[in-house]
C-alpha cells in the first residue's frame, strides 16, 4: 500500500488579478497565458526535492536541432513536438505513445532558420501546431489526426516560417511567424479552431496611409522585419492580447529605414475579438542592434508607489527590462538583466532610451551585450509566493560592423556582421538571478560553468528548476539559489521544463536536447561546447513511492 | 588496380577548384544572417576565417553537415563543381586575418530600401506581399505559389482571354459544399474515399485543407461560384498587368 503525500493548492496571494498558476495541468506555453511557468503544486518541495528519481523517459528519435519544447499536459496527457514539426502524445503517468504525428513536407523542402519547435497549444479537442514550411496544423486531440491545414504564406515567397507554440483565445488559435531578420514585413494571425478559416491578421507594420507608416522612410515598411517568433499572453478580465514583436530588418543598418520604426521591438495589445491595435509600447525606437523585444509577456500585479497596478514584464535581448502597465501600455520601470550592457547608457523616467550607441558603417564597434542577447529566448519564471522573478542573463560582448544592404524578399538581410567577444575584464559568463520584478533589485545569483539556455521553471515548493548545457537538470531553493538537486540527463538543455500532477502525485518533466541556432554561437566563446552532445529526449522526475 | 588509376587519372584532369565561384557561392549560402558572416568572419555560426581545418574535415561537413547544429548538408543543393569551388574557398579563408567586418570601407554608397527588380511588373504583383490574398497564395507559376488552384503556364492564351478568366472565369473544380453544422462554402475536394474528405475550403483569404468525416459532407454540383471574388484586392489596372505577364513569353 503505497501513501500519498497530500497535494495542497498553495493559491497564493493572488486575489487581485488573474492567477497565472498551473495545477494539475499545463495548459499553455508560458504555464497559463499569464506566462508566470510557475505551478501551485508543492507536493514536491524544498525539504524533499533531494529524493527525486526518473519515472520515465520517452526519446523522440531525432536529436537534430535538439528539443526546445515546452510539453503541455492535459488531463493526465502530455503533448510534445519535436524537430521537424513532429508531434507525440504520452500518457504523463507512464510515458506509453499514444499516438504520433509526422508533418508530411514537400519533396524539395529546405529547412530555413532551423528545424526546431517550441511546441503545440491544446484546447477545444485539438493540438495546434506550426510548421517549418509556414502552416498551421490542427490535429484530432484523441487520435493524432489531421483535421486541417492551412498556408500562411508561401515559405519559399517570404523566407519565413514557424517555430513558436501557437495561444488559443476563445475560439481563435493565434500563431506569429519568424523572418524578422529577413526582408519580410511581419504579421501576426488568428484562424478559426473548428475549421481553419482565417480571421485575422494583424500587421506589425502598417501600411501606407495608416497610422505608423511615417515611422518607415520610403518603401522599407514593406519588407522592415517585425517576426512575431515567440509567444504572446492573454489577459481574459481586460480581454487583450499581448504579443511581442520583434526587431526591424536590416538589424544592424537603418540608414535606410530613418524613423521609429513602428511596431517593431514593442509589446502591442490587441483585441482578440478582431485582431485590431488598442495600444502599443516601444521599447527601443529604431533597433539598430537585432535587440529583439520577442520575449515573453509577464502578466503580473504589484503594487507601485502604493498602488496596486495591473503589469506587464518583458525583457528584450539587449538584456533590459521594461515593465509597463498592462491596461493602458504605461511606461513603469526599466532594468537590466546584465552588468555588461552599452548600447545605451539607461533608461530615462519616461521610458527612453538614453545615450544610444550604435553601430557604424565601417567602423567596428565593442558593443554588449552580444546579439546573442543579454537573455536568449528560453523564459523566466514569476512566483506570486516570493513576488520574484527568475530569469538567466549572459554577459558576453560582440565587435559589430553595419554594412548597408539591399534587400531581397524573403532572403535574409543583416545589414552587418559580428563576432562576439568576452566582456571587459572578465570571460563571459551567464547566471540566473532572483529580481524584484517591479524595481530589478536583485535577491541572490546562481552562477552556472556555461550560460543557461533552458527556461526556468517556479513552484509553490520555492523550487526553482532549470537545465545547463552540459545536461545537467538542476533544483534551487527560490529564496537562496542554493542548489539542491541535480540530475545528469545526458544531454544539454534548450527546452522548457514543466510540472504537472496525475492522481494525486506531482511530477516535473524536462527536454534534454542540445541544438539551436544560439548553441553554435556559445561554441565559439566556449570551444568545447562544440562537442556537448545531442539528444531530444523528455525526462519525468517524481518522488519514490512510500511503503 | 584500373580503377584506382582511372580516378587517379580523373583527379588530375579534373579543373582547378574556381576561387572566385567560391567566394560568390560562400556569399549566398554561407555568409548570411545566421551562419557565418562575410568572408567567413562569423554571425551566428562559428568564425571560419583565420581559422585551419583539415581538408577531409571541410569536405564531410560541408557535404554532409553536422547533426543537431544549423549546419545543413550543402550536398543537397549545390553540385559537385560549386562545392568543390567552396570547400576551396573556405580552405582559402584559413590563411587570412581575422579581420573582421574590416573591408566595408570599400562597400558602395547607401541605396534607399527597394526590392531587387523584378523582370516583369506582373509577376511582382501575382506575389505581391501587401495584398491580403495574392494570385501566388493559390496558384504555382515559374515554380513559385501554392499549389491549390490549378499551375499556370505562361502565353497560354492572349492578355485579353487570360484577363477575362481572372475576372469572370467559373472555375469548374470549385463546388459548393455543406458539412453538417456550417453554412455551405465553395472548395475544391481534393481527396475521396468511403470514410473522408479532404477539400481545400475556399471561404476565408487563405484556402484551408480539412480533412473530414465522408459521412458529414455533401457535396454538391459545379457552383457559380466566380474566380472573380477573390481577387478583389486588384486594380483593373493591376490584373490587366498581371495578364500580360502570364501571357507573355
Amino acid at each position: 500500500m503505497r501513501l500519498l503525500l497530500p497535494l495542497a493548492f498553495t493559491c497564493a496571494v493572488v486575489a487581485l488579478g488573474q492567477d497565472g498558476a498551473t495545477k494539475e495541468n499545463w495548459t499553455d506555453y508560458g504555464g497559463t497565458p499569464a506566462s508566470w511557468r510557475y505551478s501551485s503544486l508543492d507536493q514536491i518541495n524544498r525539504s524533499n526535492v533531494a529524493k527525486l528519481t526518473p519515472k520515465w523517459i520517452f526519446q523522440t528519435g531525432d536529436p537534430d536541432g535538439g528539443l526546445n519544447v515546452t510539453p503541455i499536459v492535459v488531463d493526465g496527457v502530455m503533448y510534445v513536438s519535436s524537430s521537424r514539426n513532429r508531434v507525440f502524445a504520452l500518457d504523463a503517468e507512464t510515458g506509453r505513445e499514444i499516438w504520433q504525428y509526422r508533418y508530411q513536407f514537400p519533396k524539395d523542402f529546405i529547412v530555413s532558420y532551423g528545424p526546431w519547435n517550441r511546441g503545440v497549444a491544446v484546447a477545444h479537442g485539438r493540438v495546434f501546431m506550426g510548421t517549418l514550411d509556414n502552416h498551421v496544423v490542427a490535429l484530432d486531440q484523441k487520435t493524432g489526426r489531421e483535421l486541417w491545414k492551412v498556408n500562411v504564406e508561401d515559405y519559399k515567397q517570404c523566407g519565413c516560417n514557424i517555430t513558436g507554440a501557437p495561444l488559443v483565445v476563445k475560439n481563435k488559435v493565434i500563431v506569429g511567424v519568424t523572418g524578422g531578420d529577413s526582408a519580410h514585413r511581419g504579421y501576426l494571425n488568428a484562424f478559426d479552431v473548428e475549421t481553419g478559416r482565417h480571421l485575422w491578421r494583424f500587421w506589425t507594420i502598417p501600411a501606407k496611409g495608416e497610422p505608423g507608416n511615417e515611422t518607415w522612410e520610403g518603401d522599407s515598411w514593406k519588407y522592415g522585419g517585425g517576426a512575431t517568433w515567440m509567444t504572446g499572453s492573454y489577459d481574459p478580465e481586460l480581454n487583450l492580447l499581448y504579443w511581442p514583436v520583434g526587431n526591424p530588418a536590416a538589424d544592424f543598418y537603418g540608414g535606410d529605414r530613418r524613423g521609429s520604426n513602428l511596431y517593431t521591438d514593442s509589446v502591442v495589445a490587441l483585441d482578440p475579438d478582431t485582431g485590431k491595435l488598442k495600444w502599443y509600447h516601444q521599447q527601443i525606437p529604431h533597433d539598430v542592434w537585432d535587440f529583439d523585444t520577442a520575449y515573453e509577456c509577464v502578466l503580473f500585479d504589484a503594487p507601485v508607489d502604493g498602488r496596486m497596478r495591473k503589469l506587464l514584464l518583458n525583457v528584450n535581448k539587449g538584456g533590459m527590462t521594461f515593465v509597463i502597465d498592462r491596461t493602458n501600455g504605461k511606461f513603469v520601470s526599466a532594468w537590466p538583466v546584465v552588468k555588461h550592457l552599452n548600447w545605451i547608457t539607461g533608461v530615462s523616467p519616461e521610458g527612453e532610451l538614453l545615450g544610444r550607441n550604435e553601430p557604424e558603417v565601417g567602423k567596428t564597434k565593442f558593443l554588449c551585450p552580444s546579439i546573442g542577447g543579454g537573455r536568449s529566448w528560453n523564459q523566466g519564471a514569476y512566483s506570486p509566493k516570493l513576488k520574484w522573478y527568475f530569469t538567466t542573463g549572459i554577459e558576453w560582448c560582440q565587435d559589430v560592423t553595419a554594412t548597408p544592404e539591399e534587400p531581397r524578399e524573403g532572403q535574409f538581410w543583416f545589414g552587418g556582421s559580428f563576432t562576439p567577444k568576452d566582456p571587459p575584464g572578465e570571460r563571459a559568463h551567464g547566471h540566473l538571478g532572483a529580481y524584484d520584478p517591479v524595481t530589478g533589485k536583485r535577491h541572490w545569483l546562481y552562477k552556472p560553468t556555461y550560460p543557461l539556455l533552458a527556461s526556468v521553471l517556479v513552484t509553490a515548493g520555492d523550487l526553482v528548476f532549470t537545465g545547463d548545457p552540459e545536461g545537467y537538470f538542476f533544483a534551487l531553493d527560490a529564496r537562496t539559489g542554493e542548489k539542491l538537486w541535480s540530475f545528469q540527463t545526458g544531454s544539454g538543455h534548450r527546452g522548457s521544463s514543466i510540472t504537472y500532477a496525475v492522481k494525486g502525485r506531482q511530477y516535473i518533466a524536462t527536454p534534454s536536447g542540445w541544438g539551436s541556432a544560439l548553441a553554435g554561437m556559445v561554441a565559439q566563446m566556449w570551444p568545447e561546447a562544440e562537442k556537448f552532445r545531442g539528444g531530444s529526449t523528455i525526462i519525468v522526475f517524481g518522488l519514490p513511492e512510500e511503503r | 588496380m584500373t580503377i584506382v588509376l582511372a580516378l587517379l587519372l580523373a583527379q588530375a584532369a579534373a579543373p582547378a577548384p574556381d576561387l572566385a565561384r567560391g567566394e560568390k557561392i560562400f556569399s549566398q549560402s554561407c555568409a548570411i544572417g545566421y551562419c557565418h558572416g562575410a568572408k567567413g568572419a562569423a554571425n551566428r555560426g562559428p568564425r571560419l576565417r583565420g581559422r585551419h581545418f583539415e581538408r577531409q574535415y571541410l569536405i564531410r561537413v560541408i557535404r554532409d553537415g553536422i547533426a543537431n547544429t544549423a549546419m545543413p548538408a550543402f550536398k543537397a543543393t549545390l553540385n559537385e563543381a560549386d562545392l568543390n569551388a567552396v570547400i576551396a574557398y573556405v580552405e582559402s579563408l584559413s590563411g587570412a586575418a581575422d579581420t573582421s567586418g574590416h573591408e566595408v570601407s570599400s562597400l558602395p554608397a547607401v541605396k534607399p530600401a527597394a526590392p531587387v527588380a523584378e523582370a516583369h511588373p506582373g509577376r511582382s504583383l501575382f506575389f505581391d506581399a501587401t495584398k491580403g490574398t495574392r494570385c501566388g497564395s493559390c496558384h504555382v507559376v515559374d515554380n513559385q505559389g501554392v499549389a491549390v488552384g490549378p499551375a499556370l503556364a505562361r502565353a497560354a492564351g492572349t492578355s485579353a482571354d487570360i484577363l477575362n478568366a481572372i475576372q469572370k472565369g467559373k472555375a469548374n473544380r470549385v463546388r459548393m459544399v455543406t458539412i453538417r453544422g456550417e453554412a455551405p462554402f465553395p472548395a475544391i475536394v481534393v481527396e475521396q474515399s468511403s470514410d473522408t474528405v479532404r477539400l481545400y475550403d475556399l471561404n476565408s483569404m487563405t484556402p484551408v485543407l480539412r480533412t473530414l468525416p465522408a459521412r458529414d459532407v455533401t457535396i454538391g454540383p459545379a457552383s457559380d461560384w466566380l474566380h472573380g471574388s477573390l481577387v478583389r484586392g486588384y486594380t483593373a489596372a493591376e490584373l490587366t498587368m498581371i495578364a500580360s505577364y502570364l501571357s507573355s513569353q
